[in-house]
């Protein structure tokens, strides 16, 4: 329970944090910390404890970026449907923990990079939603959009490497996370 | 078996979950991020303090670094005089913008909020700041952020005491505005909207007005004011001024420089309404 509380703490914490983290030096991608917590819960946690975090991740997200637009009648618009980020994070959650036997083996170096993957993965999506829902479409996308995508994987896959160590380090310390060595490959 | 049969289980009580948060009532929903941001924002303010601690710090040590040439007797008291004439600029510059900000305030025919900046934008693509000021202090939805050297942006979400300002920059910010030379010869007749670019962010912002009639020779310098008709923005406030133009096959597009710096912003004012007329 600890460990849980604890990490809801550091959700938060790493949202905080990422309004002051700016940009990646050299790409332009934005230091997103969030993902970062979520694909470690992700890759250490059983899948329901998943799906909850992805809901508690999603929402935090969405109330900060799925905000409304006045349309020119008054109206206002939705670009970005709210909740949609809680399916996103449980989604690619679930792919991060088909590598969860791996982790639990001690081996944790492929979960860092996939965390830069998907958290790339989510930049793309937002990219996508946006370029979908705003006129004119782009069907050529400038070098820039394609850094900030990188950018954002690269620094997440870099970040991750401490923080999964500190966070696996704090699951074992407090028993939320035991590593079965015996395991068979 | 049974680890199975639980997460199928929680597939299925997840997918519900996604289902009820995507068909929240809106009600509900601006509930919930309100009710967010309201807990967020100390910590943002809490945050924007250390922030400005640190670069104060990081700037402070460059200047040390780079005294190291110097001997060592005159570096001792080099650097104490530097760092007593650093504190000293640091405060002189803070009183003058806060006197420049006063002033502005004093001067301005509209009724002002000043707010500090407490975040910064989280995302890639949403070009927003949060402020220290909510709806406690008058600010609502839909008022306009500015400073004295022109457009910001409009605040989206408010609540007690933070808010939301949707930076002009944002592709989602238009901005109904109005071509002017530099001699002052205003184009009443050229009423265009201003987007900010889809990649546009802090460090590089860039917005462009299009559909101006392809016959117009609008030069890099002349200004762009807000026409006031978007209902959102008062008018006569300056949004930039034309960079470069591009000719399209049936108009011309003008690339703007924002006014403001938006890389450099840290404190705005909100437009409450006219002095003595409260913004409904």
């Amino acid at each position: 329970m600890m460990f849980y509380l604890s990490l809801i703490a550091s959700m938060f914490l790493a949202l905080v944090t990422q309004h002051f983290t700016g940009q990646m030096y050299g790409l332009g991608g934005h230091v997103l910390l969030l993902p970062v917590v979520f694909f470690f819960i992700a890759a250490a946690l059983p899948l329901p404890s998943v799906f909850f975090f992805a809901v508690v991740a999603g929402l935090m997200w969405d109330s900060l970026t799925a905000l409304p637009t006045a349309l020119p009648d008054g109206s206002e618009k939705y670009e970005v449907m709210f909740g949609w980020s809680v399916a996103l994070y449980g989604a690619l959650g679930a792919v991060m923990n088909g590598l969860r036997s791996l982790y639990l083996r001690g081996r944790w170096e492929l979960h860092c990079l996939l965390t830069g993957v998907l958290t790339s993965v989510i930049v793309l999506m937002e990219f996508l939603i946006i370029t979908f829902r705003r006129e004119p479409f782009a069907f050529y996308w400038p070098n820039d959009a394609w850094h900030r995508i990188g950018g954002s994987g690269l620094a997440a896959a870099l970040i991750a490497i401490p923080a999964f160590a500190v966070f696996t380090w704090l699951g074992r310390r407090l028993g939320a996370i035991k590593f079965d060595t015996m395991r068979p490959d | 078996m049974t680890s199975r049969r639980q997460n199928v289980l929680s597939v299925v009580a997840f997918v519900f979950v996604v289902l009820c948060i995507l068909l929240l009532p809106s009600g509900n929903r601006e509930r919930v991020q309100n009710g967010f941001l309201s807990l967020i924002s100390p910590f943002l303010k809490k945050g924007s303090e250390w922030d400005n601690s640190v670069a104060k710090l990081r700037h402070q040590l460059k200047s040390l670094r780079e005294l190291e040439s110097d001997n060592d007797k005159l570096k001792v008291e080099n650097d104490k005089l530097k760092a007593l004439n650093q504190a000293l600029q640091g405060v002189e510059a803070e009183n003058l913008r806060l006197k420049a900000a006063f002033g502005y305030k004093d001067a301005s025919p509209f009724s002002l909020v000043p707010a500090r900046i407490i975040g910064r934008s989280e995302s890639n693509w949403w070009g927003t700041v949060k402020i220290d000021r909510g709806t406690a202090d008058g600010v609502t939805k839909d008022m306009s952020a500015i400073t004295p050297d022109g457009l910001v942006g409009k605040v989206i979400a408010a609540t007690d005491h933070a808010a939301t300002v949707l930076l002009i920059t944002d592709e989602t910010c238009g901005v109904s505005a109005t071509l002017s030379t530099p001699e002052g010869q205003t184009h009443p007749g050229i009423i265009r909207v201003v987007r900010g670019d889809r990649l546009a962010n802090m460090n590089q912002p860039r917005m462009t007005m299009s559909f101006l009639p392809k016959r117009l020779a609008v030069k890099p310098g002349w200004k762009v004011f807000t026409s006031g008709l978007g209902r959102v923005f008062p008018e006569n406030i300056i949004v930039g001024q034309v960079v470069e133009t591009k000719d399209r096959e049936l108009e011309k597009e003008a690339t703007i420089q924002p006014a403001v710096n938006i890389a450099a912003l840290s404190d705005v004012f909100i437009v409450t309404g006219l002095k003595g007329v409260t913004q409904k």
